[in-house]
């Protein structure tokens, strides 16, 4: 990506309106459902004591992924560690043939997304089936997820309708509850013939071995129930102590994420059990750190505690004006705009870094309180140490220091300013076209002419007057 | 990559990662007058239909009727043991109801078969290991003689809960049950019905998983 | 009481009457106002930026100023008062020689309603033509919390609010503004909607720069409405006198 695909992808996201609109309406929404302290008084000490207990794991992130890995395979399940996505993609992809799999059904895993891990199967001639309605919908669109955790808020039902009539043969109908009783008599075929299953994880518990999954749909449910192997893929961070700090996390997630008080499901598999027919006769356990460990060695460590649940999608102005694909990566908004560039690089995705206002709203409503726009503004130095900053910007802000540190070259510059000025055409102190940098201010707003006199000079001759 | 490997990469990053220091915090979720008025509210908002019956009898008739409700004609339930109401197999399938069950627990079984049977029921029937008040939730811990799929292929969910095991939340229920996943290789926490927003935000119900979910409170 | 004035940059070169406005203000509560002339502009835009040595000597530079004297800093700003008393500390922790300084001026510098409302009491309010709206610059909301104090300040005004998009950004943030026109312009217009749809005639705030980006994009549209920083708006409150 460079600076003008950003540009370029902000023009689309813009330039439709109706499907910016759409974003806008759905993530205000939303936002105006995420449960706030003064409608759940708990709510401030669950996100304090979400904090501790994330920035604890991080810190002894070595130990719990120890103690992890130990109580999983004493409870029979397999783990493995994946130093990168090419290496996790390769075990999955290894296992599945060596257990002649034909079929995986995949609920819904931002962490695949990052390692495109369906790729990977369906190259090995695997059939992938996203079981998520949202990205089942993507899927077969050929598309991509514009929101972590609603992946369609870009599409219309009609959209959906269209898709499903030439993809699936069924009838045209834009009802959603229609839309979804299709998807569910074609999943549950699926499901109910699927070799393989692999999901995501919200928390893995060290102390028993258990990963933690949150849905809605129950399409988590029966990924990890109906076939006869389960896979686990889950970026190294995503882990607590114990089944309380789960708990705290589950507390907060949902609040955050849509205003449920839990998921609908909240499933905690641990290992492999007697069981009847219905449970898995395998897990395994991806471990993934692809860039996560250079990510936890500098000053945006921090953003490793994310739990995921779209908060500061949905109340980031930026995001509600460009919606996910207007990032062009995996993991946007505010939470992406730090991500991204510290797993995929500063050149060029910290420019992510520079698509916000630093307004702060998302570290008003993060569960685990982190200091996103610390961290935003931490990236954008590191662009202007990486030398990518441009020209004009770099010229500008020396030139700007320069007179800002010396009283004299300040007012020298005030004045150049004013007089400069006054080559401009305005109109009742208002200039309507500036040159250079500036056009970017004119395009959409008059910017004020500097006054005849500064407030410096006037207080000059007020002092002077007494 | 190897796992000692691995990890010594992580434990290099943590030395100089910034993280800060932050104190641990006591959560105290503000204590509930009745456990059971709130249970039944939040069952409620999020979809759930929730029965109180006083006797093992009522609860079997209460079974029938809801199948008669949703015109289901065939239902699999857990083992009886584990239901908290005894002979309900033989009651429903008295009434003209097709049971469909998975074999004992130590049978080998043709996986994919079963699935597709339990499939067919129109009800699944479980106990449940305890509810949660604050969110309206059955906590269901599944095993021998009680499949997941109970809960999850039918339309149709009625779990039987005994009103003694109500706690306030998820989080009191972990403090009192600090081991409870050693039980199980899968316990569930199930609140309401499936359900979706993702096309336009509008919520549908029973998406994969049930559409109808009852909650038969059992105070006996 | 004596203070001193930051005058922020924005007001030194583009509206200077709202740096007089705030020394009628401080001086109507009761206050000496001194100004130390080597003052020029706290630094955040280059901070913002991420042009953090650029951002620290303007840091030093303003500390060195207004620790001339040990009087107590008043800022007609949030965002420039964020700066100091937030960031300075932060860009100056690791510099044996300014770090104690930063330290010390974060704990002097007071945003121009904060100082009015909470530390001194001021018996001031805002007189405004018809309706009037407040508009919450980010910095100063969030990370300074200033919120009550312009609430008392517009008691008596027949004010009007913006409902769920008054605390949404306007789309000013700072170089943001011309960097990425497009996104600010898209917030820009949104914001101007929601204060069309209020009826406020008139808008007041606590940061130039988010009334400059307001006020030129109205212009552009030609949407009536006045914009004014809120220290010109402020009069003595006019006590009513009973008859009896």
């Amino acid at each position: 990506m460079s600076r003008n695909d950003l540009t370029d992808r902000i023009a689309v996201a813009i330039g439709n309106r109706p499907k910016a609109e759409t974003i806008r309406s759905a993530t205000t929404r939303i936002d105006g459902q995420r449960i706030t302290s003064e409608e759940f008084p708990a709510m401030d000490d669950l996100r304090d004591a979400t904090r501790h207990i994330r920035m604890e794991a991080l810190k002894n992130l070595p130990e719990l992924l120890d103690e992890f890995a130990t109580n999983l395979e004493r409870r029979g399940g397999a783990v493995f560690f994946a130093s990168d996505a090419q290496e996790a993609n390769a075990y999955v992809t290894r296992l599945a043939k060596a257990e002649g799999v034909g079929i995986v059904v995949k609920g819904k895993s931002m962490v695949t997304e990052e390692i495109d891990l369906n790729e990977a199967l369906e190259s090995e001639g695997i059939e992938v089936v996203e079981t998520d309605l949202g990205e089942f919908i993507i899927q077969l669109d050929n598309d991509t997820p514009s929101h972590i955790i609603a992946p369609i808020i870009h599409k219309s039902k009609e959209d959906v309708g269209a898709l499903f009539a030439s993809k699936l043969g069924f009838e045209y109908t834009n009802v959603p509850e229609e839309l979804n009783a299709a998807a569910r008599a074609h999943l549950r075929e699926k499901f109910l013939s699927a070799d393989m299953g692999v999901t995501g994880c919200n928390l893995a518990i060290a102390d028993s071995g258990t990963v933690c999954l949150v849905e809605n749909e129950g399409n988590g449910r029966l990924t990890s129930s109906a076939p006869r192997i389960h896979v686990v893929v889950m970026g190294m961070e995503r882990i607590v102590a114990n089944f309380e700090q789960a708990s705290t996390i589950l507390s907060v997630l949902a609040r955050s994420a849509t205003g449920q008080s839990l998921g609908t499901y909240v499933n905690l598999v641990s290992g492999v059990g007697p069981e009847t027919a219905d449970g898995p006769e395998q897990l395994h356990v991806i471990i993934v750190d692809n860039g996560r460990s250079s990510i936890l060695a500098g000053e945006t460590a921090e953003i490793l505690g994310c739990i995921r649940c779209g908060a500061c999608l949905n109340t980031c102005p930026v995001f509600q004006t460009i919606g996910g694909h207007g990032y062009g990566a995996v993991y946007s908004g505010p939470i992406g705009s730090v991500v991204t560039p510290g797993l995929y690089g500063i050149d060029p995705w910290g420019e992510l870094a520079h698509a916000s206002t630093l307004c702060g709203a998302c570290e008003d409503v993060c569960p685990v309180r982190l200091e996103i726009p610390r961290m935003l503004q931490h990236v954008r130095a590191q662009t202007v140490e990486a030398g990518t900053a441009p020209f004009w910007m770099r010229k500008g802000i020396a030139a700007y220091a320069k007179a800002a540190t010396d009283q004299g070259r300040w007012e020298k510059a005030e004045n150049r300013a004013r007089f400069a000025s006054a080559f401009l055409f305005s109109e009742d102190e208002w200039i309507s076209s500036l040159p250079g940098p500036g056009r970017g201010w004119t395009k959409i707003r008059d910017f004020p002419k500097p006054a005849k006199q500064t407030f410096r000079q006037r207080w000059q001759e007020r002092s002077d007057g007494t | 990559m190897e796992r000692s490997a691995f990890l010594a990469r992580v434990a290099t990053a943590t030395e100089t990662a910034a993280l800060p220091d932050v104190p641990p915090t006591d959560v105290r979720l503000p204590r509930l007058s009745s456990r059971h008025v709130r249970f039944v509210t939040e069952a409620e908002a999020v979809g759930c239909v929730v029965h109180e019956v006083d006797r093992a009898d009522s609860a079997r008739q209460l079974l029938l009727d809801i199948a008669d409700q949703h015109g289901v004609s065939t239902f699999t339930a857990w083992d009886s043991q584990h239901l908290g109401v005894r002979g309900v197999a033989p009651f429903l399938s008295l009434a003209g109801l097709e049971p469909v069950t998975l074999p004992p627990g130590d049978d080998p079984v043709d996986w994919r078969a079963s699935n597709t049977e339990v499939a067919r029921a129109g009800l699944g029937i479980t106990g449940a290991l305890g509810g949660l008040a604050y969110s309206g939730s059955v906590l269901l811990q599944h095993g021998p003689g009680r499949p997941r799929t109970t809960s999850l292929l039918p339309e149709v969910h009625v779990a039987l809960l005994d009103r003694s095991k109500l706690f306030s939340s998820l989080l009191s229920f972990s403090r009192r049950n600090r081991r409870v996943l050693e039980g199980s290789s899968n316990l569930v926490v199930v609140t309401g019905p499936s359900r979706t927003g993702d096309i336009e935000m509008v919520l549908t119900k029973g998406v994969h998983g049930p559409k109808h979910v009852h909650v038969v409170l059992l105070d006996f | 009481m004596k203070v001193q004035l930051f005058v922020t940059c924005l007001i030194d070169v583009l509206a200077p009457q709202v740096g007089e406005a705030t020394v009628s203000s401080l001086e109507a509560a009761g206050c000496e106002v001194s100004f130390a002339a080597g003052q020029t502009c706290c630094g955040q835009p280059a901070y913002n930026a991420g042009f953090n040595r650029e951002a620290a000597a303007m840091a030093r530079h303003t500390i060195d100023v207004l620790l001339e004297t040990d009087l107590p800093v008043v800022i007609p700003s949030g965002s420039c008062t964020d700066m100091i008393v937030h960031h300075y500390p932060e860009l100056l922790a690791d510099d044996e020689a300014y770090a104690d300084k930063a330290k010390a001026l974060a704990s002097r510098a007071r945003e121009l309603t904060q100082f009015l409302v909470d530390d001194v009491e001021a018996d001031q309010e805002v007189a405004a033509k018809g309706t009037v709206a407040y508009h919450p610059s980010c910095h100063g909301l969030r990370n300074l919390g200033i919120s009550d104090q312009p609430d008392a300040l517009l008691a008596s005004s027949d004010r009007v609010d913006l409902g769920a998009e008054t605390d949404v950004c306007c789309g000013f943030g700072g170089v943001f503004s011309v960097k990425r026109s497009d996104v600010s312009g898209e917030l820009l217009t949104r914001k101007l909607d929601a204060i069309e749809a209020s009826g406020a005639q008139t808008v007041c705030g606590g940061d130039l720069g988010c009334l400059m980006h307001l006020e030129g994009g109205a212009r552009r549209r030609g949407l009536d409405v006045e914009f004014s920083h809120i220290a010109a708006l402020l009069e003595p409150v006019v006590s009513e006198v009973s008859d009896e």
